[in-house]
């Protein structure tokens, strides 16, 4: 294994770790909540923690994983906003929730690909998804995401090896519209960028912003022109298999990098 | 920072789950958090103190000191109205950014898009 493999295999690790953490952060919060649902801070705890999980998920192009946090996720949202209540029903449901996320990411982690687990697991997800839909006021949110996260990966994905000897990497990105609203923060991939290599100068791009006025605030425009220094080879798969909802990411050898603002 | 905080009457801060409030024209104050969840709200509010702020040729001036977490679509909206406020030639000034939003904003790069200030005691 080279050490760019180790390297991203840590930072795995380093996730299924914490969401296993979060997942039991969820049943704590769940269970004492039972004794004092409107508890504020443990309810946004909650809602933090599924958000994390999802966020990160995401960051991983775990996209099975995303789409069921998200409709959990979108759950607590409305509790934290009180337009739910949490009542035993609901606890019980998200309880089952947490566990349907626990296996999701299990059979990442194990590498379970065989297409009937995968199937069943699906369809026990559904079925759970369902359930937590008639807590939504939308009902098709499931069924929808499906499509429009694989509608978002990689149009236009470039990505080109190259790397200078400094080890210096120019990677431009660009974030389909979508990638908030899917779950996806694009500042979790210039996270993961910090967590391999060091981010030597970062330009964040604005100019695809509408008018103040026409701007859906909930669809993303950011793009990002970063120089990362990351002396090893292969840098390419990492970016690939961070990028579900990136548009654009092309990785090349560097010049400089202009400074000046739009 | 000895400062005082202002409600306006109809204490919307406490009924809507982004307390955002009017302490005066051309001043509002960001509490608690900035992301996907709240941008569609705070950009209406935004867009009202903005062109109020443009029709009174004053300055906007947001008071961040209780925003506690900022993702990347808060720092999009954030980036859009400080363009806005550019074109609109309304200085917009982001006051008392607690440490880890501004360290954020920093490490985007980004920080020669705003104006900051640490006083800002509105009044």
């Amino acid at each position: 294994m080279s050490s760019d493999a180790g390297l991203y295999d840590d930072a795995l690790a380093t996730f299924f770790a914490e969401a296993r953490d979060m997942l039991q952060q969820i049943v704590d919060a769940l269970l004492a909540l039972e004794n004092d649902p409107h508890d504020q801070d443990t309810i946004n705890a909650l809602f933090r923690a599924a958000h994390t999980i999802k966020g990160s998920a995401g960051l991983f192009g775990m996209d099975r994983v995303v789409r069921f946090t998200h409709q959990v996720e979108s759950v607590l949202d409305r509790v934290r906003n009180g337009d739910v209540v949490l009542d035993i029903a609901l606890s019980d449901i998200l309880l089952k929730s947490s566990d349907v996320v626990s296996i999701l990411l299990a059979q990442v982690e194990q590498k379970i690909e065989t297409p009937e687990h995968l199937l069943e697991m699906d369809r026990n997800a559904a079925a759970m998804a369902k359930e937590l839909a008639s807590y939504l006021q939308v009902e098709k949110i499931v069924t929808e995401d499906v499509a429009s996260i694989s509608a978002t990966v990689a149009t236009e994905r470039r990505i080109s090896d190259g790397v200078n000897a400094a080890g210096i990497w120019h990677i431009s990105l660009r974030f389909g519209q979508d990638a908030f609203r899917n779950g996806f923060d694009p500042l979790s991939v210039i996270h993961y960028l910090r967590s391999i290599g060091d981010i030597v100068q970062i330009l964040t791009i604005v100019d695809k912003l509408p008018e103040f006025e026409a701007l859906d605030p909930e669809a993303c425009f950011l793009g990002f022109e970063i120089r990362l220094q990351q002396p090893r080879p292969k840098l390419k798969q990492h970016l690939n298999l961070s990028v579900a909802i990136v548009t654009c990411a092309s990785c090349r050898q560097t010049g400089a990098l202009q400074t000046t603002l739009p | 920072m000895a400062r005082t905080k202002k409600k306006s009457s109809d204490q919307l801060s406490e009924l809507a789950p982004v307390a955002v409030f009017a302490a005066q024209p051309g001043s509002l104050a960001l509490e608690g958090e900035l992301t996907i969840y709240q941008v569609a709200e705070i950009k209406s509010m935004l867009c009202d103190a903005l062109a109020a702020a443009k029709a009174a040729f004053i300055p906007l001036r947001l008071n961040l000191a209780a925003l506690t977490e900022c993702d990347g679509a808060g720092l999009q909206l954030l980036l859009a109205l400080a363009k806005a406020g550019k074109a609109a030639k309304v200085q917009v000034e982001l006051q008392n950014m607690p440490g880890n939003i501004a360290a954020m904003i920093d490490s985007y790069g980004v920080a020669a898009y705003f104006s900051t200030a640490t006083g800002g005691d509105e009044k």
